[in-house]
Parts: C-alpha cells; sequence; structure tokens
C-alpha cells in the first residue's frame, strides 16, 4: 500500500510538471554508459571553452575546424575519459591548446562528464517545448467570437476565466485542442477530465437508461446512471445506443484550424488571467 | 533467371519433418513457419474450416503466459510466433520460449543475458533447419537449436554505443540469415545485412544512406557528414519474390528525426521501399513514400506482394499502407508507382508528384510553437502487420486517425538526435478493408476509442481477423466487415494472428500483453 502511495504520488508529480520525468538515456544505449557527474561536467565545460571550442564548437556539434564530437566514435566508445584521453595523449590531434599528454587524467574525466552530458541532451524526450505564445491575441478573440464558435461555449470572464493562469501556455495549447486527457499515446497536458461521455440505451420495447459511460464497443455496453448504480447490456439489433460526447465540436474544430488560428487562440487564452 | 530459385516446392515440410526455407512462396496451411507465414507478405491462409458460417463457435484451447522467470508481467508479445512440427517459437526482448502448439506448455524458454539497448519489442524468430534466430535489444544475432533452446553463436549485428537497438524477426532466405536494425536516439545509419546461418558470419551489408562522396542517392543531402548519420533503420521483416530473387523492406525516419535544418534535401533512402538482392545486397531499385520526412513516419510497414489485376493486366504488385496515412501500390519488378492514395485523412501534404510521392507542404514541417499534423507520431498505421486477401481483392489494415501538435526544440542550423517531438491531442482508430485496384476503401470498421496496435490476418474461410481498441479479437465478413465472433482478451491485441491446421483442426493464435490465447474449431466428440 506505501508503495502504491509512492508510486502514485511520483506519476502525480512527473504529470504536475508537465510531462513524464525520466533520466536522460534511461532505458536507450548501453547499460554501463557513462553517466555524467554534474560538478565534474562543470568543470569539465570551462576545460573545453578553454582547450577544445573554438575547434569543435559551443555544442560540440563540430565546425570547419574541427570534428563533430557528439557523433564522435571516440567519445560515444569513451567510459570515465580514458578512451578521450587516449586519443588527446597519442593520437596525430597535433593541434590542441594545451599539447598533448599534458593534460591530467583528473581533466580528461571532467571533459569526459561534459561530452556524455551533452550526448545524453540530444536524446529523445530531454529537450522541451520553447514557446508558443507567438500569436496574436486580438485575432484570437476574433476567431473565438465569430469562425471558432467558441463563445457559443466558454467566456473568458465565465468557466474560462484564470485559464491563463491555470495551465503553461504550452498545456494551455494542448488543453483547448482537446481538453480530455487521451487514453494512449504520449499526451502531456495534463488538467482534469472535464465533462464525460453521456449514453443513452434503450433496449426493445423498454425503458430508457441515461447515464454515464464507463464502456462502449461493438458487442457490449456501460453506464452509470444518476443513482450511482451501474448497468451494462450486449448491444443487439433491438438495443439502441445514443452517444452524447461533449466534445465532439472540439473533436471536429482539429480538421479547421489553421496553425495560426492556433498560435492566435493561444494567446488570446493566455490572457484570460 | 536462374531456373533453381523458381521452382516452388509442393511439401511445406522436407522430409527430416525440418522447414524448408525454399518452400515459402507458398502459404502454409499445416505450419506457420516464418513472420509473415510465407513470403509474401499477405498473412492470408488457404484455410476455410473456419468460416463464415461456423466461427460463431470458434472456442478457447489453450492459454500460455509468457513467464520471463522474474516474477512475471511487464511482458509484451509483440512477435508473431512460428509454429513446426507442432512446436511454437516466440520470442519477446531477450527471451525466446518453445511451447507445445497442442497444450500450450512450455518446452523450454531461454534467457539473453542483456547488455542494455532500447527494450521496446521483439517481433519473432525464424527457423533454418534445425537452428532458430533472433535478434536481441543489446545489438546481437543469435542462434539457438530448436530441440532445446541452446544457445549455439552469437553475431554482433549493431553498436550499442551509438544506440542502435534490434528488434526484427530475422528472414531466411536459402543460405542468408537477413537482419535488419533499429535506433534513432542519436544520428546513425540504417543497414540490411545477411549472415551464414551455419557461421553467422557477415555475407553483406547494404546502407540505406550514402556512405562515402559519390554513393547513389548522395545529391539528395546537404553533405557527406548529414548523410553518414541520415538514420533510415530496417526493422520490419522484408518480403521476397523467388522469381524476382528480390527482397523487399521499408526505411525507417530520417536522422535528426524531427528537426531537420541540417538535412535539406529528399534524404535518401529513407522512408524508402527499397528492392534488394538476397546473394549480394544490391539495390534493384528504391521508391520513397516520404521525401524530407519531419514527423518520425518510418515507412518500414510490411511491403505486400500482390499477384494482380491492373487495368485487366496480370501485374506483379507490391503493396504498402505507410505510416504517413498513404496507400501505394508499385510494380515490384521495377518499382514503378500505380497508385498513391490516402488510407486515412491526412493535412501534411501539397500534392502528390508525377511519380507518386507525396510531397510535403513546407508549413506543415515543424514550428516552434507548433504545427497540428494528423497523423500524429504514431502514425495511419505502424508496425502492426496488415493482411491482403486474393479472394476479396482487399488489403486490411488497423488504422489511426490521430492529431498531435509537432514542436521544434532546437531551432539551430544543426539539430542533432531529438531537436523536437510531438504531443498526442486526439485520435480515432479503425479496420481499414483498401481496393488495391483503386485505392479506395471499400469497407471501414471504426473502433470505440483509440489507439490500435494489432495485426491482421486473412482466411479463406472468408474471414478477417483483428482487434479493435477495447481488448477484443474479433472475426469479421472479409467481403463487408460485420463482426462475426469475438472475445474479449482483457487487453488489446499485441501482435500478428496466425492460423495453421493441426490434428484435422484448424487454430488460430493470437497474443495479448504476456498472454498467447489458442482458439480452435472443434471436431464433434466421437
Ligand atoms: C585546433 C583545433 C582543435 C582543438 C583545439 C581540439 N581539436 Fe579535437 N579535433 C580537431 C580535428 C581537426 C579533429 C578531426 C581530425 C582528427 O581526428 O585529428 C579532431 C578530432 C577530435 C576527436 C575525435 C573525433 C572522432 O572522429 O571520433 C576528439 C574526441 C577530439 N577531437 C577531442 C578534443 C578535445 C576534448 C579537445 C579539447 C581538449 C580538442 N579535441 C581540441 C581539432 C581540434
Ligand atoms: C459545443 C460546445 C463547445 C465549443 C463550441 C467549444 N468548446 Fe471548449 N470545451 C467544451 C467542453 C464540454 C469542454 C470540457 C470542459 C468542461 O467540462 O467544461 C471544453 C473545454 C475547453 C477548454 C479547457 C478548459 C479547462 O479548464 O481545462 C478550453 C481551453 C476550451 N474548451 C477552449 C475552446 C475554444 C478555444 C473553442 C473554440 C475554438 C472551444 N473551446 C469550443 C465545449 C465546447
Amino acid at each position: 500500500m506505501r508503495l502504491l502511495i509512492l508510486l502514485v504520488t511520483v506519476f502525480l508529480v512527473a504529470f504536475s510538471q508537465g510531462r513524464p520525468q525520466r533520466a536522460p538515456g534511461a532505458g536507450v544505449g548501453p547499460d554501463d554508459k557513462h553517466i555524467p557527474d554534474p560538478t565534474g561536467a562543470e568543470r569539465g565545460k570551462k576545460l573545453y571553452a578553454a582547450e577544445c571550442i573554438n575547434c569543435h564548437g559551443t555544442q560540440a556539434r563540430g565546425t570547419e575546424r574541427g570534428a563533430d564530437l557528439i557523433r564522435s566514435t571516440v567519445v560515444l566508445k569513451d567510459r570515465s575519459g580514458i578512451q578521450i584521453g587516449d586519443f588527446l595523449n597519442n593520437n596525430q590531434h597535433k593541434l590542441q591548446v594545451t599539447p598533448a599528454g599534458q593534460l591530467t587524467r583528473e581533466q580528461h574525466l571532467d571533459l569526459a562528464h561534459f561530452l556524455h552530458g551533452l550526448v545524453l541532451s540530444t536524446l529523445r524526450r530531454t529537450q522541451d517545448v520553447l514557446d508558443v505564445l507567438t500569436g496574436e491575441a486580438k485575432a484570437g478573440a476574433a476567431y473565438f467570437n465569430s469562425e471558432g464558435k467558441c463563445a457559443g461555449c466558454h467566456s473568458g470572464t465565465g468557466d474560462l476565466k484564470g485559464i491563463g493562469r491555470r495551465y503553461e501556455p504550452v498545456q494551455l495549447q494542448q488543453r483547448f485542442l482537446f481538453p480530455r486527457g487521451s487514453a494512449f499515446g504520449r499526451r502531456f497536458g495534463g488538467g482534469p477530465q472535464g465533462k464525460p461521455v453521456t449514453l443513452e440505451v434503450t433496449p426493445a420495447g423498454g425503458k430508457t437508461a441515461k447515464g454515464t459511460l464507463v464502456f462502449l464497443d461493438d458487442f457490449n455496453v456501460a453506464l452509470r446512471d444518476d443513482q450511482g448504480e451501474y448497468q451494462s447490456w450486449k448491444r443487439t439489433p433491438g438495443l439502441k445506443v445514443v452517444k452524447n460526447d461533449p466534445l465532439q465540436l472540439h473533436a471536429e474544430m482539429l480538421d479547421k484550424y489553421t496553425d495560426k488560428n492556433i498560435h492566435d487562440i493561444t494567446a488570446y487564452l493566455e490572457s484570460f488571467k | 533467371m536462374n531456373a533453381l530459385i523458381v521452382v516452388l516446392f509442393s511439401a511445406e515440410l522436407s522430409a527430416q519433418g525440418l522447414p524448408d526455407p525454399t518452400a515459402l512462396a507458398k502459404a502454409p496451411t499445416s505450419s506457420w513457419p516464418t513472420y509473415n507465414g510465407d513470403y509474401s507478405g499477405r498473412r492470408f491462409s488457404p484455410l476455410k474450416q473456419i468460416n463464415t458460417a461456423n466461427v460463431h463457435q470458434l472456442s478457447l484451447a489453450w492459454i500460455h503466459r509468457a513467464n520471463t522467470g522474474g516474477g512475471g508481467g511487464g511482458t509484451r508479445l509483440s512477435a508473431t510466433p512460428i509454429q513446426i512440427n507442432g512446436v511454437l517459437y516466440f520470442s519477446a526482448p531477450d527471451h525466446v520460449w518453445a511451447v507445445d502448439a497442442r497444450t500450450g506448455r512450455e518446452i523450454w524458454h531461454y534467457t539473453w543475458q542483456s547488455k542494455g539497448g532500447l527494450h521496446i519489442g521483439n517481433r519473432g524468430v525464424a527457423a533454418y533447419h534445425n537452428w532458430l534466430y533472433f535478434e536481441t535489444p543489446d545489438c546481437h544475432l543469435v542462434a539457438l537449436n530448436m530441440k532445446d533452446g541452446k544457445e549455439r553463436w552469437r553475431r554482433q549485428i549493431c553498436d550499442l554505443d551509438k544506440f542502435y537497438f534490434a528488434t526484427m524477426s530475422p528472414l531466411v532466405i536459402r543460405n542468408h540469415i537477413v537482419t535488419g536494425v533499429s535506433g534513432d536516439d542519436l544520428d546513425a545509419p540504417g543497414y540490411i545485412e545477411a549472415h551464414d546461418p551455419e557461421t553467422g558470419d557477415l555475407q553483406w551489408r547494404t546502407y540505406t544512406v550514402p556512405m562515402k562522396a559519390g554513393d547513389p542517392g548522395i545529391e539528395s543531402w546537404p553533405s557527406l557528414e548529414a548523410a553518414q548519420h541520415g538514420g533510415g533503420m530496417t526493422w520490419i521483416t522484408p518480403t521476397y519474390d523467388p522469381e524476382l530473387n528480390l527482397i523487399y523492406f521499408g526505411t525507417g525516419n530520417p536522422q535528426p528525426v524531427i528537426a531537420s535544418k541540417g538535412r535539406k534535401g529528399d534524404n535518401l533512402f529513407t522512408e524508402s521501399i527499397l528492392a534488394v538482392n538476397p546473394d549480394n545486397g544490391k539495390m534493384a531499385w528504391y521508391f520513397q513514400v516520404s521525401p524530407h520526412d519531419t514527423h518520425d513516419w518510418d515507412g518500414v510497414e510490411t511491403p505486400v506482394l500482390i499477384n494482380g489485376e491492373i487495368n485487366g493486366q496480370k501485374r506483379r504488385l507490391l503493396a504498402q499502407a505507410s505510416r504517413n496515412g498513404f496507400f501505394f501500390v508499385l510494380d515490384r519488378a521495377t518499382g514503378k508507382n500505380i497508385l498513391t492514395t490516402e488510407f486515412v485523412k491526412t493535412n501534411w501534404t501539397s500534392d502528390v508528384d508525377k511519380i507518386g510521392r507525396p510531397i510535403p507542404n513546407p508549413a506543415k514541417e515543424l514550428q516552434i510553437d507548433g504545427a497540428l499534423v494528423t497523423p500524429n507520431q504514431g502514425g495511419g498505421t505502424n508496425w502492426y502487420p496488415p493482411s491482403f486477401s486474393p479472394d476479396t481483392g482487399l488489403f486490411y489494415v488497423n488504422a489511426n486517425r490521430a492529431f498531435s501538435v509537432y514542436y521544434i526544440f532546437d531551432p539551430s542550423d544543426k539539430p542533432e538526435g531529438w531537436g523536437g517531438n510531438d504531443r498526442s491531442v486526439y485520435g480515432e482508430a479503425m479496420l481499414q478493408a483498401i481496393d488495391y485496384k483503386t485505392g479506395k476503401i471499400r469497407w471501414s470498421r471504426k473502433w470505440e476509442g483509440q489507439g490500435t496496435r494489432g495485426g491482421v490476418l486473412s482466411t479463406a474461410g472468408g474471414l478477417v481477423f483483428a482487434g479493435d481498441t477495447t481488448g477484443n479479437f474479433i472475426a469479421l465478413n472479409a467481403a463487408t466487415g460485420q463482426p462475426l465472433w469475438h472475445a474479449g482478451l482483457g487487453g488489446s491485441v499485441s501482435n500478428g494472428p496466425i492460423t495453421y491446421e493441426m490434428d484435422g483442426n484448424q487454430y488460430v493464435l493470437v497474443s495479448s500483453g504476456d498472454t498467447l490465447f489458442s482458439f480452435v474449431m472443434n471436431s464433434p466428440v466421437k
């Protein structure tokens, strides 16, 4: 039980930060890959700036004067600065600032911490969205009130009041595009589930049951009614099922927005403080 | 044409009861000897004991829960099992099992000691005479004894330090074990290889991107360095035409995957269908399904071989429902495009060009502040195998119409690795039945909910077997899409279903999560 609570907490913390967190490089590459130590990487960064940056570039992705070190076999095969050190000491790498053999073992290790950190930060899910507040709030307002028909269901002083404060801009963009957490795939938006899908189920010659969707597929249907009772049916030709999704329009809008509409609406929603 | 190659063996199994790799030009009945059953990738069975009239009686024979030995749970069987002489062989990352097809009981279990790599899935094992072959997440091709699962040899097929990994079910053609590789975390080149089945020695390796100045396709990259790090992984089992002696496979996304500023051009031969000679790895032709992709839409989906008719003329065709949402039909002798249509509605193209390629709309490429794109990164479809029935002329594929917002994280001139990504917004899922002659959707079965990830099987019994989004395994009328039978598996179908006849009864097998389900059409008790 305690473990469960702990796991749930970890999960919630991860999602409240907008996206699932994981250690950079977890699950990919070799198990014994070099995991950089942050203080060592800090020292390595200074050393890199003094010794290597002119040729290998600010991000170590190479320049006309030096190779790309993120894609370098020497770096990728390195553990604890040993291979990088051997390369600097023994190679034709004649042009380095401090001559070959004069950097210490500790300095090689620090360079390794720094370079491996850069490698890991190019992997999947290590970077994040930069800026989604590029649209024009005024154009967003116009769209909200006319073409988008948003004003038919929402208002900035009513249900959406303060929404610009409640979500990070990127979450806000995700929220309005489709407000319900998706059942699959990577969705980072977070936020409440919103109004549920409702059902009306009418057996042949019977009374209509109304309630919140619990389950629906081609063969069976289940709902929870106003009294909190769970009811389920086998779907037969005589059984009438009407599904009501309050977000149907949100789904249909996905075929209509231009990206400019999206950026403008995001800017407009952000102004609902 | 080498006459030997065109010989079709009548017996599926050779005299010693061992699979004869040359017999696979014909759909199997008593076995399911390879990932796709046969070389064509159709996943169509001529069996009809189970048919539209009686499928409602299909019943459970047994279930088998794959035990990795670590306390159970967590394993997802995405492998298509193979069945030879009444024994099933299947895999999960680092694990291979042999299970009695009559009882579902384990005969042996092999565990690989892993040194890392992405454990995302394993698509299955391949058989050659007495031996089995499979790939490991940490970049090895491993040969096992079929009878006891003892390891025979291991060969490294990729470099774990460069963040490659391996998932493909190898393909056996005569004395070639064809292997592919995965890995798009860092920017590495894709390739396909053939190994000697006896020794594991490398016979050839063909890169899917230019690796030196003057290589074909180099003009589609800004520099040799970009090409050499251009991706194009090879992670789905090829199909094979014995008469043309060509294998066909699709290639994965270009690298860097989303942020593409440093790789202007078409980026050949990423997201392409390639035809390659299995004896020497030489490319005969290519067709690019997504020039300069920026959405991670690996074009690896099974290239299905169809012997069909176009405008009254008999043609050797190849069809692919690709992750980018488009359905392609090509002439498989030349690679010439015959047809390009959407099998789900998309929003990322501006046009289809003269040679049949969808041309990306630059506005939908990627934006710092987000571009709304459909399909999402998961794609219109993905690795899960489709099926083609020569009886109905329909190509069946589990499809998704999903939207996501693509963001660029790294706007610099030389982004690397994952300088961008998508966030899923919304999706719908359906089984599509596509007429290969026109590309039109003949019928579509929309599932409630979203995110199908299961393969499809079609049979001469007039049936299509597929999974929906709520955990049902369903038999549908192949001509109309009407569901005729279903069983709730408790989770989504996670592999491609198979069928075979054993002891006079037709079986259908499918997996969901860590469980393999065997269904059978029973005979009356005597
Ligand atoms: C004056 C320019 C210059 C400086 C300064 C320099 N390098 Fe290099 N480096 C190069 C060039 C050019 C190459 C490619 C040719 C070669 O291998 O020598 C290279 C190659 C390398 C490689 C091998 C890349 C591969 O192909 O796998 C490594 C590792 C490396 N440098 C690390 C460093 C480090 C660490 C420093 C700082 C301590 C440094 N270099 C300083 C120019 C430079
Ligand atoms: C037919 C009614 C309808 C229309 C039209 C509509 N929405 Fe919604 N919207 C909803 C419903 C229902 C929800 C779910 C939240 C709830 O339960 O109230 C929702 C949720 C949202 C949310 C998330 C609120 C939150 O607190 O997380 C945003 C933002 C939003 N809509 C913006 C828009 C915009 C922008 C438009 C126009 C492009 C629009 N909506 C059009 C019905 C509608």
